[in-house]
């Protein structure tokens, strides 16, 4: 069904697009450049493809093991990360360089890893959950990136200040997440 | 869920090389210090980007030069210490900029259509009604895009290239020394080859690879030399790569079946590539582009909803507590902000001509404000994908609609004032649009927070459009817009299309079938290619071509070095790349624009030669 979603998309824009530009334009009476009927129908070809792809996406969804392996992800980077923003709030009083580095290296991938995975929030909570989650785990990220920029520049208060921020906003996360998990 | 699911669970910080002086007190962000200078930085790139772009035909990005220029001053010269404080300083520098192109391609063009017979009068426009137009644009500009942040930003996690950039030159100080070093040897690639691309191949930066090799001509097989090109494909990574796929389907697959099965006319113009995208595949492109654009957002919805709940919900909170919303601008403001930049855009329009009726006035005013939130969408959406701005076809609709509305009761001249001073206002507000969404994603890279960007670009806006206008006129007086030493290849343009509107030669077919395509693909749930593809038909093929090696570089390194090579040397050396040749640029538009006398206007002519085959 998604091969012939993307066949009947692609075919649908195509024809359509050749139909948009296959003439010069008609000085006469303008709006006959475009022969709006062949267009009409490459339209509703490629609404066809749409419509099959959007069946095939939604049985995607229903993919328990494919779905349940993204949705991992999303769990174990965000333990990571908060293990990591955790262990540096108990360390707020380290030299900047350590701090920095333990950024670096401890908060940069599961960030990434998260980022990455978040399509699984979709699939398995649906568009509102998923705004909200993001909404914390940006909030969180721009927190940890404001520390890295504080300790490169050596403010300690302010890094302290802002792991604590980013470590508010991964529990509150967190709990979304818990929260539409029993939801579910 | 609990921290005992973690595969790691260290509880000591490990010592690292190097030490960074302790400092204590509170964080510098926005200061009065990142303001003055922000406000002088950003001046001085205006009138040096908007005179260049009056000679040479093309604005530079500037949000990379006002951040080194940053760097340079607040640590260098000053000795302040903060990578927020000259985020800010940047925002405020880039947001003074914004004007400089906006203003550059659509204000002078009044200068050169009143050399016309019978529009001598449209010089004569009000010129602090302009201004004012002018910062009304940029504050709806802002406003409508501000509440849009988290769904581009956070949500959606477009690229922005020129963002990444921009922070990767901020935390410099932090990064250490490799990244550092990484970032000036790509800055030096790219500078030395643009060098070598300028003083060997003038203004033409085409690389004819296809007849070269006897390929046809319809292919359009070019590469457009610039290593910034690259790099900037690079950073969009995979997700931009349907942005070359735009350009393939329209010189591989579309021009080989139009020379066989297309009209006469068109199986005749197939060899002729700028041919084929100016008449045909642009117009396409832009249609595309909004039809894209307003899909997305209707399939984006949800999210969109969410974000203006939740930012309504915090605007009624009183807690002082950890809500993510507190970082945004209130959203009231914004709304009054929208309320009051229409009333005032009612009122600019009713006054820029005297023949002007209250009812055409309002009509121009909603028209022109709702464009400026669905170009601002576009805009913004299409900076962020792939680091290009459709600025030019955006506006060129919106002088369209505003044209289609004045004429019908105003007279030529008339109804071309009273077009280019809303349509000003609506060119400076989807560049301030765009800007604002950069600087965020810099901002989200930093670290910073978004509500003191957000009034930043505010304090910075208003400026422009002053300094930028007043060097026009201090220019015309001089020089005489138009003239050869002042060829002003934009508003040429622009004032050649202008013409063409006012005689209905418009194709507003073509719009009208791309939209519907772009609609198509939008609605397909594959993220953002609509726009991309669109990108792909509005953009020069030579462009395309070259960010896709970006693309097939990044992809590539991500499949076999592993992503963290790519965020640890590739991201650096990316950065390089697109400040090396911006920087080198500036520079040579500098060098043109004073030392270079003899040919400027052979030079801006090439510009205008330029300006005909992207236009």
């Amino acid at each position: 069904m998604r091969a012939l979603g993307q066949i009947l998309m692609w075919l649908g824009f195509l024809a359509g697009s050749f139909a948009s530009v296959s003439q010069l334009e008609v000085q006469d009476d303008k709006w006959s450049t475009v022969p709006w009927l062949w267009y009409a129908v490459s339209l509703a070809v490629g609404i066809v493809g749409i419509v099959l792809l959007r069946r095939a996406k939604h049985d995607d969804h229903r993919d328990e093991d494919k779905t349940e392996a993204e949705y991992s992800v999303i769990t174990s980077s965000l333990a990571e990360l908060s293990t990591a923003v955790e262990t540096l709030c108990q360390h707020s009083r380290c030299p900047p360089a350590d701090a920095l580095k333990f950024i670096d290296d401890r908060c940069a991938e599961p960030l990434s890893d998260f980022a990455d995975s978040r399509q699984a929030l979709v699939k398995r909570f649906g568009m509102a959950v998923y705004a909200d989650v993001m909404t914390e785990f940006a909030s969180a990220e721009r927190y940890v990136n404001r520390s890295w920029s504080a300790a490169a520049d050596g403010y300690m208060d302010e890094v302290d200040a802002s792991i604590r921020r980013a470590q508010q906003h991964l529990a509150n996360a967190r709990n979304l997440i818990a929260a539409a998990e029993q939801a579910v | 869920m609990s921290d005992s699911d973690s595969p790691q669970n260290a509880q000591a910080i490990p010592s690292a090389d190097g030490s960074i002086p302790v400092r204590h007190g509170p964080y510098p962000e926005f200061t009065w210090t990142a303001v003055l200078v922000g406000w002088v930085i950003g001046a001085l790139i205006a009138v040096s980007i908007g005179y260049a772009a009056l000679i040479l035909g093309f604005a530079i990005e500037g949000s990379e030069l006002a951040a080194i220029l940053g760097w340079g001053v607040l640590r260098g010269v000053m000795r302040r210490t903060s990578i927020v404080e000259n985020n800010i300083n940047q925002t405020i520098a880039s947001a003074v900029n914004g004007a400089s192109s906006g203003i550059m391609f659509s204000v002078p063009a009044l200068f050169i259509l009143s050399r016309s017979e019978g529009f001598e009068s449209v010089a004569n426009f009000n010129t602090p009604l302009m201004i004012l137009a002018c910062i009304t644009g940029c504050v709806l500009g802002l406003a409508f895009v501000i509440p849009l942040r988290k769904q581009m930003i956070d949500f959606d996690r477009l690229a922005y290239p020129g963002g990444i950039a921009v922070a990767t030159i901020l935390k410099s100080p932090g990064a250490g020394v490799r990244k550092a070093v990484l970032l000036l040897g790509g800055a030096l690639i790219s500078g030395i080859a643009h060098v070598l691309v300028l003083s060997l191949m003038g203004e033409d930066h085409d690389w004819h690879a296809g007849s070269q090799f006897g390929l046809p001509a319809m292919l359009n097989l070019s590469l457009y030399l610039s290593v910034m090109t690259i790099g900037v494909g690079y950073l969009s990574g995979k997700g931009g790569f349907w942005f070359g796929c735009g350009g393939f389907i329209c010189y591989f697959l579309l021009s080989p079946l139009l020379s066989q099965f297309g009209g006469e006319g068109v199986a005749a113009m197939v060899s002729s590539p700028n041919e084929m995208r100016g008449v045909l595949y642009k117009p396409l492109g832009i249609g595309m582009l909004v039809g894209a654009a307003v899909g997305g957002i209707v399939a984006a919805f949800p999210l969109i909803a969410s974000a203006f709940k939740s930012m309504h919900a915090a605007g009624q909170q009183k807690d002082s507590g950890v809500n993510a919303y507190n970082d945004e601008m209130p959203i009231r403001f914004l709304y009054a902000a929208i309320g009051i930049g229409l009333l005032v855009m009612v009122m600019i329009a009713f006054k820029s001509v005297p023949e002007m009726t209250l009812g055409r006035a309002v009509t121009m005013a909603v028209l022109g404000t709702l464009w400026v939130w669905v170009a601002g969408v576009v805009v913004a959406e299409c900076i962020g994908r792939t680091n290009w701005s459709p600025l030019s076809g955006m506006t060129l609709i919106a002088v369209t609609i505003l044209i289609l509305v004045a004429k019908g009761g105003l007279d030529s001249a008339a109804t071309i004032t009273s077009s280019m001073v809303v349509g000003a206002a609506i060119c400076l507000a989807i560049s301030q649009a765009s800007d604002m969404m950069l600087d965020l994603k810099s901002g989200y890279l930093v670290g910073a927070i978004p509500r003191r960007q957000q009034w930043a670009q505010f304090i910075g806006a208003w400026l422009g459009p002053v300094i930028v206008i007043s060097l026009m006129f201090l220019l015309n007086n001089q020089y005489q817009i138009g003239s050869d030493k002042l060829p002003a290849p934009q508003a040429q343009a622009l004032a050649s299309v202008t013409e063409g509107i006012l005689n209905d030669n418009v194709p507003a077919y073509r719009y009208t079938a791309g939209a519907g395509l772009g609609l198509l693909l939008a609605m397909s749930g594959l993220g953002g290619i609509g726009v991309l593809i669109a990108l792909g038909f509005y953009m020069p093929f030579q462009i395309a071509l070259t960010y896709t090696i970006g693309n097939v570089l990044r992809i590539v390194s991500d499949k076999s070095l592993g992503t963290k090579f790519g965020h640890e040397v590739g991201i650096p050396i990316a950065a390089g790349l697109i400040v090396g040749e911006a920087l080198v640029g500036v520079g040579n538009a500098l060098y043109q624009v004073f030392f270079a006398a003899p040919e400027t206007a052979e030079t801006a002519m090439l510009g205008c030669q330029q300006l005909s085959r992207w236009m």
